[in-house]
């Protein structure tokens, strides 16, 4: 396994007590897999990311990266482990600095990790990666806000790609995104997953776009895993109620599917 | 099976039912002269559910609000016939009147349509009180209404405030404001776009039994096909401030005949089953400022044409639905 989270609990201090967060979650991502982490708003999603990226210490439990305990590692192992894995945020309006170019904003991570100190083989690396993600190398000299949000999205991809990490953690990166240009940026990581070997933990809310991009896929609820398996197994299968009441809550885009218009009810009175 | 009788539903209330909303030629622009909304023309029956469907600048929460002249300082032409009335000529007075009256009001964000500091029970009952409502009736009306929302302890909540509140109750609340004086036509602007999915499908489920008892007509603005395809009737789609396409639900999601509906319906990834690629719409959405001449999807478009380039295609009526395209499909698209 690439990643593992194992018996990872969370919990904070409040005015009623401590909440526990995440309670005994486990998860583990295989080097070149897309999995899927679903939640709804409260279910500790965002804490797991932080937890996952070591941006805050669980209470318990371990976080392995290429069989490096990352609890208690070095400053240089955590040097390494964030080269490795990156994030991409769900809002391209907020997640890129307004001020700088697309070229500053791509080519930041090969600065800051030392990977490419000369600016032209740097200008070089950027306009590869734009055209990886299906922009032009003239896009380069632009700011974010004379790019639409799918666009933004691409750059943020970019910006997280540039640096080659193995690990690409994605928190609900398509949900502030037009319909049809969701299609566009899930299709573009499913490239990049299949061209460049890139591993995937891809945290969302949307259901269809979870089936749809994630071989594996975990249901978190209350800070728990509360069931996991494969794409088709998940999906057309649950056995856990949660999942079962979340999968029967999502309208099917197919007006053959609904159930017969209700009947007015008697009149309560 | 659960089609035929719905489509016979859909029909009869097509045929039978009286029309409530015709807006007519209906154009909304800027001070400075860009249309936000470009000539639109769309009818709304008694009782029937239309989902007004697009994507970021189509346009489609700015025709609410010109319906119900929310922003004065939007320039409004064209004609908004409510029971044979243009309620575009009315005075600001009578207005208020049919604002929260004939036309209830929901929008997506609770936070920002709810006031913090007032007790749910006063802001419900505010609409009736300014009709003239007194305060025993309208304390008694808002609890009825809270109840049929699905809201057990109505009674008991009235005095409480919406931070109190969870976000499906704030939504109940926003809609019991909405139809509290029990108007003929709701419009609903992503009236669960921000709600988890469990929640949404409970508020759906109550909007729907709700609209059914009163008989209530629907203008559901939405971008999300799920939902459409569980609640509506009918389906407008815009793009770029224009209708693209207007049919029935049935007829809309099995042969869209827009390309534009044809992509978006395509690039939905399904819960129900595994796909394979989505077929994404290549470009973006493009603001009405940068609308392209001709038909403004044309840059998007794999079958546009030179005429597509340089003239803007009518919304033109074909077998009981309308559609704006140089070349529509004639051909048995499926898209489900």
């Amino acid at each position: 396994m690439l990643f593992e989270l194992a018996h990872i609990t969370k919990t904070f201090p409040t005015a009623q007590g401590r909440i526990t967060s995440l309670d005994d979650v486990s998860l583990s991502v295989g080097e070149g897999q897309a999995v899927g982490l679903v939640g709804e708003s409260g279910s500790g999603k965002t804490t797991l990311i932080r937890c996952a990226l070591l941006l805050t210490q669980p209470d318990g439990g371990a976080v392995t990266f290429d069989g490096t305990s990352m609890l208690g590692a070095t400053r240089e192992q955590v040097r390494q482990f964030r080269r490795q894995v990156q994030l991409v945020f769900q809002d391209p309006f907020s997640s890129l600095n307004p001020r700088m170019t697309v070229e500053e904003l791509v080519g930041e991570g090969l600065v800051i990790h030392g990977i490419e100190n000369s600016a032209a083989r740097r200008r070089d690396s950027v306009a590869e990666m734009l055209t990886v993600v299906g922009l032009r190398p003239d896009d380069m000299k632009r700011y974010p806000n004379s790019f639409s949000g799918g666009q933004r999205q691409r750059i943020a991809i970019a910006r997280a790609l540039a640096i080659r990490p193995r690990l690409l953690v994605c928190d609900e990166p398509v949900s502030a995104l037009d319909v049809s240009v969701q299609a566009q940026v899930i299709n573009l990581l499913r490239e990049m997953q299949k061209a460049l070997g890139l591993t995937i933990l891809f945290v969302a809310h949307d259901l269809a776009v979870v089936r749809h991009l994630c071989a594996h896929v975990y249901v978190l609820n209350r800070g728990k895993i509360v069931e996991s398996g494969s794409r088709d197994q998940v999906f057309d299968h649950p056995t856990h109620p949660y999942t079962q009441a979340l999968l029967a809550a999502v309208p099917i885009p197919d007006p053959r599917r609904r159930p017969p218009r209700r009947q007015p009810a008697p009149a309560a009175s | 099976m659960n089609a035929a009788p719905d489509l016979a539903a859909a029909e009869a209330v097509e045929a039978a039912a009286p029309e409530l909303l015709r807006v007519e030629g209906l154009s909304v622009s800027l001070p400075g002269g860009v249309a936000l909304v470009d000539g639109v023309s769309l009818t709304i029956h008694r009782g029937e559910r239309v989902a007004l469907v697009g994507e970021s600048g189509s346009g489609k929460s700015v025709t609410a609000q010109a319906v119900l002249r929310l922003n004065d300082r939007l320039r409004i032409d064209g004609r908004v016939m409510l029971d044979g009335r243009d309620i575009l000529s009315l005075s600001e007075r009578e207005m208020a009147g049919v604002r929260g009256g004939r036309i209830g009001l929901a929008f997506q964000d609770a936070m920002v349509c709810l006031d913090p500091i007032m007790t749910v029970g006063d802001q419900i009952e505010e609409s009736l009180r300014i009709r003239g409502v007194g305060r025993a009736e309208a304390r008694r009306r808002a609890i009825a209404i809270l109840t049929e929302l699905g809201v057990h302890d109505a009674a008991d909540r009235l005095g409480s405030y919406v931070h109190e509140f969870s976000g499906g109750m704030r939504q109940r609340v926003v809609l019991a404001m909405a139809l509290v004086a029990q108007p003929d036509l709701l419009i609903a602007d992503e009236p669960t776009t921000a709600l988890d999915v469990r929640v949404q499908r409970q508020v759906l489920d109550l909007l729907d039994q709700f609209a059914a008892n009163h008989a209530l007509s629907v203008l559901l603005i939405t971008h999300d096909m799920g939902i459409v395809a569980s609640f509506a009737d009918r389906v407008v789609v815009m793009y770029s401030g224009r209708i693209v396409e207007d049919a029935s639900v049935f007829d809309l999601f099995e042969r869209p005949l827009h390309p534009y509906t044809q992509g978006l319906l395509a690039a939905i990834p399904r819960v129900d089953r595994s796909q394979d690629e989505l077929a994404a719409v290549p470009g973006s959405p493009v603001p009405p400022a940068l609308r392209p001449s001709g038909c403004a999807f044309h840059p998007r478009c794999a079958k546009a044409t030179e005429v597509c380039r340089t003239e803007v295609p009518p919304l033109e009526t074909m077998g009981g639905r309308r559609v704006a395209c140089h070349h529509p499909a004639t051909d048995g698209v499926h898209a489900v």
